[in-house]
């Protein structure tokens, strides 16, 4: 038996000596040693020359089938062995090879078992085959080591040509195809040796070490780049010029499909060079028709014998493969998940943990076990009890009043809204809908399609979802937990306390809970690591849109302190640092973009948050101010605040801290400073009836916030401290800031449990017109009430409810929205003497009912009564007034055109937040 | 290291930590400072007046309703600056300025003046006699305190609709007991536009005593005013000429009766009768205060007044009040309405407004002008006006608070103005021609209801 070694060089010098030198060392060497060097730059050729092998150089264009091929006429040995200049097989391996052809007469062609050259240990290939995605498949979990787990002989459909032990006459015969210069001729080989009637078995215990150069992009040279487009590629070409002629159009278009999937998919686990070469590979496939056909009358030609096609079709792997890999890939996410959490149970249970005994082993202790050690769930149950309690069990119907509007019935109604550029709300108005309805509708879909429940649920357990998030941001800057623990309960604490609740500030309440994501999700913007920084810019632009949406004042404060961020960091030099934050500071208007658009120059927008902007509140005097409250009599006592404030007076005391603490009340004071801005800056709203101030108390919430992080930072291992020094006045403020900040916290915690949710804010039915207007209003356009109040005296204000009382949402659209002055002269002349046209002109716009409030005066209900057009309806209360307009009601004076522009930016937006949320997604380790 | 380089190493260091230390506290007080200047800042809302509009000035209707032959309309331009057309049973007149001129004969039927000027001041006045009474708008709500549904003393109530459009009226009667009285056909009374209803409430709902009336409507506005025939002794009130009773203000917590005619009228069969009704769901103390040309001053021999809930009190005054007393102030902390009675004259409580007031006076009649400041001291001038516009009187009268100033006028004053420096200041005309006695309120311009501005919301 006589073997000729084969062996393909390109530029390998580097693998080249280790591989002369462990052929060398083989305890049966070839008889022949032949090496082709396809026009290396390097001195591959003088080292195999100094090793004995007999080499002919040829061109560097010449692929490695080329390269066979042009060294077959030399061979005149029974066996061939092929090889790599990067595989480098084991002293026995050859021999044993030699021994399973023995073995199996029946087999031409012995593969060895392929472990990593570098670590010498992790499995590579063990024979390979074909899977219908065109995947190449070898059988192995990725890393796997060698454990001698699969270490049978057994037929497979190829292996690969390093290390493989091939008769000559079967290379002769079947050949490699030339098109497939690099990668995947070993397939395609096996499979054409297989329809021909030749056997392939995998011998394990030769072992062949293989860097894989080509395929890992480590090897250089024209025809190795673009190593996963050109892998593709031959793979597709395999599977569509061997398959079955039946079949090909099905496979066709499988692969067609399927590669489009692939390229997706390949985009949102955020993989752009993968996706560009699967597009690659089956364009350039699709596009080059001709090769399948010129491959498969090649093959249609060579083939000797037909061989029972069953043989073959066994060899391959069976069609759910590919399936199953979609599914392992989604357990892992999932498992991936569920371990992150699984660690951090663990490490807030470290303390606790690092004192069992060690000697136990590495049993890691049940997910339930840990869940329940762990105090933050306790912190959690107890939260959400607690807001049971405070809500008095009152959690269903619709919670309406002050700041904030009755939710509609459906999150149809949301979505409506939020699609059209043209609105009938009122008396028509072409405002944009605010951005804020999208999370809603969000959460409301997640509650069944109830977005009263939504309202309720962000109201109702404000308290406990604000703890939650603040906790988070808490853990990530300090470490002890009581300390975290207190902070977070204060913060959360804060919108009911500041009275944001009770009045329905829904931008302040959303806020309040935002903000510490936003924060968490800014914290790694200054890191060190650069993936880390762009995943946590698109994380902060996403919050922060979020925010935004909310509480659109947030912004500019964003804005000046990114821009003080990248003025500092260009300073210090890290300019790598600024193009996350501009990415983070850019991102928000882009997911902004529909609303900015529609707003224009009306940069009283900007001041104002969701809700109601035009409610009255009582101007805060300075104890509410200093208490957070935005309004004077709503919220918790100024001396159940205040001490949180103290506290965190006293963590300045605190002398090893001075770095965060100073952090935290800079925030406290540009939050303070913002506030001021707003009630300072007075609001010009066209809906607006009056120039009002806006209401501030978004910004005293993000001012505490600095405060309750500061006195948070300063507890930070409180009691070491206070052991560490001697008895010093630092000490004694710092103590008596922790007591103040306690009493505080258990203080509102009572008043929140008793009294903390009375205010305006109540579950009541959706009044403002009697019940039946609103039941005949609410789906159309045409049941519109024009609602007057108001005397002879100071006037009649008015105001038309198109689909009944305002709903979330609308107030934002009818704030920007200029009032009609046709509409108004059509009020007038309902209390003139001659109104001949008065019921006309509000039938055009859709009215079909006028309602007066209690109290209705004598003058307004005279004059309406003298209407001879208008007719005595029922009234909810006594002392109303409704009257039904006895024309027939249209819409016709209401500007319906449809507003392309918008549904356009819309779909941006849509674009840019599937964008900036597959950025933000965690990364997905590279496949090696 | 020498102990002086170690002293100043220390000091600077120490400087250090206490720079930064004074820097954080610094950061602290600039929030907290930012926090109370926000505080001060004035956050008053300002009404956008931009898109305001207001409606086109309301056609007037003002109801005079019929008194008998002998009685007219007249109607007074003095409030105004220039002309004022009117339109009278279908007849079109003008007023010139200042100038008083009469609209209607008298006439059993009311007259209905049409005006689009706020300025008009009417008035009914008695060729024979110094009756006068001043004639109304529609509203939504009347009383009456002191009418009479008995033989001796019978009250027809009259309800004029001048607008467009039907109107409903409910008539409810409160007694001096407090049974409650209930009769068919005081709810529902519909009234055609342009058209009068009498309501006879002897027949209706037969009541003994002083009853209060209350007028309110459902739909549209009517004018409301009350005939009043109240006979001495047992004689039927159906033989005895027919008064005027004035509507009272809507029950308050202060009243004001201003325009007691002279003291000297008063008789032992007609003694000074003050009628109080309360509506209210609770007993009402009500305090009696006589006001003077000096002041407010509670008359002796007058003790607090309790009227029972949804009741009317009759108190019989006597001689208790002076002679110079010009108004009368009932106060209480239940709103109540009241009427004085003297000498078949009624002086009924009355809302001050604020401005100018005016009346067309009785020329038959030697008359009195009466100003009561019911809230602070005011001055007040008196101008008034013969028949041909010709101002015959220009006085500045001081009157302290509380207190009923009187002036008398020019027999040839055919109307009188008053303009009043402060708010609060009634003005009543007490007239007098031989045995007969009449007393007035002045009436206001209502310019400001003419038109209604419009705001959006």
């Amino acid at each position: 038996m006589q073997v000729t070694a084969l062996l393909v060089s390109h530029n390998g010098a580097r693998w080249l000596p280790a591989v002369v030198d462990g052929v060398a060392k083989s305890t049966y060497l070839p008889d022949s040693l032949l090496a082709v060097d396809t026009g290396s730059t390097d001195n591959s050729a003088s080292i195999l020359r100094e090793a004995g092998w007999r080499v002919g150089v040829v061109s560097k264009t010449t692929s490695y089938v080329d390269a066979v091929k042009l060294a077959l006429p030399d061979i005149t040995t029974e066996w061939v062995w092929l090889l790599h200049d990067d595989s480098n097989p084991d002293p026995e391996a050859l021999e044993l090879l030699l021994a399973a052809s023995q073995q199996h007469p029946g087999a031409q062609i012995f593969g060895p078992k392929l472990r990593e050259w570098p670590s010498l240990r992790r499995l590579l290939e063990l024979g390979v085959t074909i899977s219908g995605t065109a995947r190449r498949e070898n059988g192995l979990e990725r890393g796997e080591y060698d454990q001698g787990q699969h270490d049978d002989q057994r037929e497979a459909l190829a292996v690969n040509t390093a290390g493989m032990l091939v008769r000559r006459e079967v290379l002769a015969t079947v050949g490699f195809d030339a098109e497939l210069p690099i990668y995947g001729n070993d397939i395609d080989f096996g499979w054409r040796a297989a329809k021909a009637g030749y056997r392939t078995i995998v011998v394990p215990e030769a072992v062949v070490f293989h860097v894989e150069a080509a395929a890992r992009g480590v090897r250089d040279g024209e025809l190795a780049d673009h190593s996963y487009r050109r892998q593709r590629e031959a793979g597709l070409y395999t599977l569509l010029v061997n398959g079955s002629a039946l079949g090909l159009p099905w496979r066709f278009l499988r692969l067609f499909f399927g590669s489009l999937i692939r390229v997706v998919g390949n985009l949102l686990v955020r993989a752009p060079r993968e996706a560009l070469g699967e597009l690659g590979a089956v364009l350039s496939t699709v596009g080059r028709p001709w090769r399948i056909l010129r491959g498969r009358m090649w093959r249609h030609r060579r083939i000797v014998t037909q061989s029972d096609a069953v043989r073959t079709a066994m060899l391959l792997p069976p069609w759910w493969l590919p399936y199953r890999h979609g599914l392992d890939a989604v357990a892992d996410f999932f498992s991936a998940l569920l371990s992150v959490g699984r660690d951090t149970a663990a490490r807030s249970n470290g303390d606790s943990l690092a004192h069992e005994d060690d000697e136990l082993g590495a049993e890691q202790p049940g997910l339930i076990r840990l869940l329940l050690r762990n105090p933050l769930v306790w912190l959690f149950i107890a939260s959400f009890a607690l807001a049971a309690i405070a809500a008095r069990g009152d959690f269903g119907g619709h919670l309406w009043g002050g700041a904030l509007p009755a939710a509609p019935e459906t999150t149809g109604w949301w979505w409506s809204t939020y699609w059209s550029g043209n609105h009938t709300l009122g008396t028509g108005s072409s405002a944009p809908a605010p951005t804020y309805l999208v999370p809603l509708m969000a959460l409301s879909t997640l509650l069944g399609d109830h977005p009263a429940w939504a309202i309720s649920t962000l109201f109702l357990l404000s308290v406990p979802l604000t703890v939650l998030s603040a906790l988070r941001f808490l853990r990530r800057l300090i470490t002890s937990r009581l300390a975290a623990f207190w902070g977070a309960a204060a913060y959360g604490l804060l919108p009911l306390a500041s009275g944001a609740v009770a009045q329905g500030r829904l931008g302040t309440v959303v806020a309040a809970l935002l903000l510490p994501w936003v924060a968490t999700s800014a914290l790694p913007l200054l890191g060190p690591d650069p993936d880390g920084r762009w995943r946590a810019a698109w994380r902060t632009g996403l919050g922060g849109a979020l925010l935004t949406a909310f509480v659109p004042p947030m912004y500019p404060f964003a804005l000046l302190l990114g821009l003080a961020l990248i003025g500092w960091s260009l300073n210090k030099g890290a300019t790598v640092r600024v193009w996350p934050l501009v990415a983070a500071l850019v991102s928000v208007p882009a997911l902004l973009l529909p609303w900015i658009a529609g707003v224009g120059t009306n940069w009283s927008a900007w001041l104002i948050e969701a809700g109601r902007a035009d409610i009255e509140f009582v101007k805060p005097s300075a104890l509410n101010l200093l208490s957070g409250q935005g309004a004077g009599e709503v919220g918790a006592p100024w001396w159940l605040v205040v001490p949180i404030m103290v506290a965190g007076l006293m963590a300045l005391a605190r002398g090893d801290k001075q770095r965060g603490v100073r952090g935290a009340w800079i925030v406290a004071l540009i939050g303070a400073l913002f506030a001021l801005g707003l009630v300072i800056l007075p609001v010009h709203l066209p809906g607006m009836p009056s120039v009002s101030r806006a209401w501030p108390g978004a910004f005293l919430i993000l001012s505490y916030s600095g405060i309750v992080t500061a006195a948070a930072i300063g507890g930070d291992g409180l009691r070491v401290w206070i052991r560490s020094g001697a008895f010093s006045w630092r000490q004694a403020l710092v103590a008596l800031g922790a007591v103040a900040g306690l009493l505080g916290v258990v203080g509102l915690t009572g008043w929140w449990v008793t009294v903390g949710l009375t205010g305006p804010v109540q579950h009541q039915p959706v009044t403002g017109v009697p019940r039946y207007m609103t039941e005949l209003a609410y789906d159309r356009d045409d049941n519109a009430v024009l609602v007057v109040q108001g005397d002879a005296q100071n006037g009649v204000n008015y105001r038309v409810l198109r689909h009944g009382p305002w709903r979330v949402g609308d107030e934002a659209i009818a704030m920007l929205t200029p009032p009609d002055d046709q509409v108004t002269a059509m009020v007038a002349s309902l209390f003139s003497s001659k109104q001949l046209r008065a019921s006309a002109q509000l039938a055009d716009y859709g009215i079909s009912y006028v309602y007066v409030p209690a109290p209705a005066r004598g003058a307004i209900t005279g004059a309406l009564d003298a209407s001879t057009s208008l007719s005595r309806a029922s009234a909810a209360r006594a002392r109303d007034a409704a009257w039904r307009v006895q024309t027939d009601a249209s819409t016709q004076a209401i500007d319906r055109t449809s507003q392309p522009l918008r549904r356009t930016l819309i779909g941006l937006q849509i674009l840019f937040f599937i964008t900036v949320l597959v950025m933000a997604a965690p990364s997905r380790r590279r496949q090696s | 290291m020498s102990a002086r380089r170690r002293a100043t190493l220390g000091r600077r260091i120490d400087s250090g930590t206490t720079r930064r230390a004074l820097g954080m506290v610094a950061l602290a007080l600039a929030t907290i400072v930012c926090l109370l200047v926000a505080s001060t800042v004035s956050m008053r809302v300002r009404p956008n007046s931009a898109n305001e509009m207001t409606s086109s000035a309301q056609a007037r209707q003002i109801v005079c309703p019929g008194h008998g032959p002998d009685s007219d309309v007249v109607g007074s331009a003095v409030l105004s600056q220039g002309p004022i057309e009117v339109k009278v049973a279908g007849a079109d007149k003008t007023i010139k300025a200042q100038r008083s001129k009469r609209l209607a004969k008298g006439s059993a039927q009311s007259s209905i003046v049409r005006t689009e000027s706020g300025a008009l001041v009417a008035s009914h006045v008695e060729r024979l006699g110094a009756a006068l009474a001043g004639c109304v708008e529609a509203a939504s709500a009347w009383w009456f305190v002191g009418a009479g549904a008995s033989n001796q003393h019978a009250s027809e109530l009259v309800l004029v609709n001048p607008r467009p459009g039907v109107a409903i009226a409910d008539v409810r009667l409160i007694g001096e007991t407090n049974e409650p009285i209930a009769a068919a056909g005081l709810t529902g009374i519909s009234v055609a536009s342009g058209a009068e209803v009498v309501i006879d409430l002897p027949r209706l709902a037969p009541t003994k005593g002083q009853v209060a009336v209350e007028v309110t409507t459902t739909r549209g506005l009517v004018a409301a005013a009350m005939v009043d025939r109240q006979a001495d002794g047992s004689a039927p009130a159906s033989g005895v000429l027919p008064q005027w009773l004035p509507a009272t203000a809507a029950p308050a917590k202060t009243s004001w009766m201003v325009g007691l005619p002279a003291a000297k009228n008063r008789s032992k069969r007609r003694p000074d009768l003050l009628v109080i009704a309360n509506p209210g769901a609770t007993t009402a103390v009500v305090a009696v205060l006589a006001s003077g040309p000096t002041g407010s001053f509670a008359p002796a021999g007058i003790d607090p007044i309790r009227v029972k809930a949804r009741q009317v009190a009759v108190v019989d005054l006597g001689k208790s009040l002076k002679a110079d007393t010009g108004s009368v102030q009932v106060a209480s902390p239940t709103p109540v309405s009241a009427t004085l009675w003297r000498a078949g004259v009624a002086v009924v409580s009355t809302t001050a407004y604020d401005g100018a007031s005016a009346l067309a006076i009785n020329q038959n009649a030697d008359s009195t002008l009466v100003s009561t400041a019911t809230a602070g001291a005011a001055s007040v001038r008196v101008r008034a006006f013969d028949k041909a516009g010709q101002q015959v009187l220009n006085d500045l009268v001081k009157v302290e608070a509380g207190a009923s100033v009187l002036t008398a006028l020019p027999p040839d004053a055919a109307s009188v103005m008053v303009e009043p420096s402060a708010a609060g200041v009634i003005s009543a005309v007490i007239a007098k021609q031989a045995a007969s006695i009449g007393s007035s309120v002045l009436a206001h311009a209502s310019q400001e209801q003419a038109a209604i501005t419009v705001r959006p919301r």
